[in-house]
């Protein structure tokens, strides 16, 4: 992947998100109400009621803001893989992408790349709103562990994108993928309550997530500080999953373009 | 050079309702291109001529490194354009006949800088080449204009442009003036005969339904039929034997053209 068709893939997001104006002002503004809500439901939770809440530092908002601002984010790198490569199938710009004399990954990936941006500035806004105004306390957060964890979250998230990617151009539309680690995510890994609560029979399942491991982990090293060292269970099931899935998703990527050259229907949708 | 031998390509295709109930694993495929062998020389202009459905697109898509063949192989300058996909690429420069395949909502300058770094092309080398190229296709004075603000033959005119930033030795134009009235149409075939092809060396690939375009634009005429190639012959050649392009098109198509005629 090379830095210049990088920028010009940013350049190219960059001006035609600006194009559309009141999306500008939606995708920003659009976070702030949620998070509001979420802000005055945690006042019907009183601080350190909640057992299962308290190694999270017993602040309910703050645990559902993590939840809510990461979980989105790992949806969207699950996601936009597949629907970056489905608007250019559409759009009728895939055909002349990948005419072009780049490979196909570095296409997907790079066309992918500005969405990543723009979520998480969105991200980085949410948080700063949340601890100006809303008592959103990072007093204790650890950048070095917060970073290492969101790192390795979301190589694993940018493989199930991949896997998505893949099965978009085998299946056009329903694939698999997003759905199983999409709308189950949210509620197996816990974004807006802690996996504690859950049914003992479903919490087995929760364990199976990867969003499980990368919520709890960033929660501690945000809220409690917690070091490399305090979060190596988690970062070592992560760094597993990683391991294994982004190699595996980058073959089964190129076999499903290769399946789709041979078959005739890459462009098609 | 361009060297296809026994070429296949069949394309998976709907089943009929009761098929998903009485066959439901079994696939059933059309078959485009049935065994095509050609040999295309560098510097060759050949238009490729065909119903449609002939296969016409399919070859060229293969040629372009857009589609591989079910079996058979395709070398663009001895590189396999199934196994080295990219290499083959880089010497083919493809001129699609979608109007959408450019971002709507960009210029046609912003455009071509976007698919020129694609091509990798960069810096201040980039930037003369698009201005080139603009130039070279007419566009200088429309080149800050949004695309979705593009007639249709700004559009193609712009395509062409696309398909020579590589400066590529192989230029593919899929049917150049299909959507273009007779002025517009003219417009791009002199574009073409004039400016694109100054460069003797570079070979053209034409599909068209046009036959003056092509007796304008080419030098040989693949004549494409059922997924075969029907015939291969110089325009030269062609008109020693027949009185006119026409005459040759009744001639291959045969019994299809009376079928047509009648």
């Amino acid at each position: 992947m090379k830095l210049y068709k990088l920028k010009a893939f940013i350049k190219r997001d960059f001006t035609i998100f600006l194009s559309y104006k009141m999306a500008l002002v939606t995708a920003t503004f659009g976070t702030v109400f949620p998070m509001l809500s979420y802000f005055f439901i945690a006042k019907l939770i009183p601080e350190k009621s909640q057992e299962s809440l308290l190694q999270y530092g017993g602040d309910y908002f703050s645990f559902t803001l993590i939840g809510i601002a990461f979980t989105t984010y790992f949806m969207m790198a699950v996601q936009e893989f597949s629907a970056t490569t489905r608007r250019d199938q559409m759009a009728g710009c895939l055909e002349a992408l990948l005419s072009s004399q780049t490979d196909t990954k570095s296409i997907i990936f790079m066309s992918a790349i500005f969405k990543f941006i723009h979520n998480g500035t969105v991200l980085i806004f949410m948080f700063s709103v949340s601890a100006l105004f809303l008592g959103f306390d990072l007093s204790n957060m650890n950048i070095f562990s917060t970073v290492v964890t969101l790192v390795l979250s979301l190589l694993v998230f940018i493989s199930l994108g991949i896997f998505s990617a893949g099965g978009t151009i085998i299946f056009k539309r329903g694939e698999p993928f997003s759905i199983i680690f999409g709308s189950l995510s949210s509620l197996l890994g816990g974004a807006v309550f802690p996996i504690a609560i859950l049914p003992e029979g479903i919490q087995v399942f929760s364990y199976l997530v990867p969003i499980t491991y990368a919520l709890d982990a960033l929660r501690l090293s945000i809220l409690k500080g917690y070091t490399i060292a305090m979060l190596s269970s988690q970062l070592i099931i992560l760094f597993c999953i990683a391991l294994i899935l982004f190699p595996l998703s980058l073959k089964f990527f190129e076999w499903a373009v290769e399946r789709g050259k041979k078959s005739g229907t890459l462009m098609q949708y | 050079m361009i060297r296809a031998q026994k070429v296949q390509m069949q394309y998976p295709m709907p089943k009929r309702y009761i098929e998903y109930i009485t066959k439901p694993f079994k696939t059933n495929y059309f078959k485009a291109l049935k065994g095509v062998d050609i040999e295309i020389k560098p510097g060759d202009r050949v238009a490729f001529l065909g119903v449609n459905g002939a296969g016409k697109t399919t070859f060229l898509k293969i040629i372009g490194g857009l589609l591989y063949p079910s079996s058979g192989t395709v070398t663009v300058n001895n590189y396999d354009t199934a196994k080295d996909n990219l290499k083959a690429r880089r010497r083919v420069g493809f001129v699609l006949n979608e109007e959408r395949s450019f971002y709507w909502r960009l210029t046609g300058k912003a455009n071509l800088l976007f698919f020129g770094a694609l091509d990798n092309i960069l810096g201040e080398q980039l930037e003369e080449k698009v201005e080139e190229l603009i130039s070279l296709v007419g566009l200088q004075d429309f080149k800050h204009k949004i695309f979705a603000g593009y007639s249709s033959g700004m559009k193609q005119r712009l395509a062409i442009a696309r398909g020579l930033l590589s400066s590529p030795d192989i230029l593919i134009l899929d049917e150049p003036t299909r959507t273009l009235d007779p002025i517009s149409a003219k417009d791009i075939a002199t574009i073409i005969s004039e400016r694109v092809h100054a460069d003797k060396k570079r070979t053209l690939l034409i599909a068209t339904h046009s036959l003056s375009e092509a007796k304008i634009l080419c030098d040989k005429i693949c004549f494409m039929k059922s997924g075969r190639i029907h015939d291969f012959s110089t325009i030269r050649e062609i008109e020693e034997k027949y009185d006119s392009l026409d005459d040759y098109y009744k001639a291959m198509m045969g019994k299809e053209h009376q079928l047509i005629a009648s």
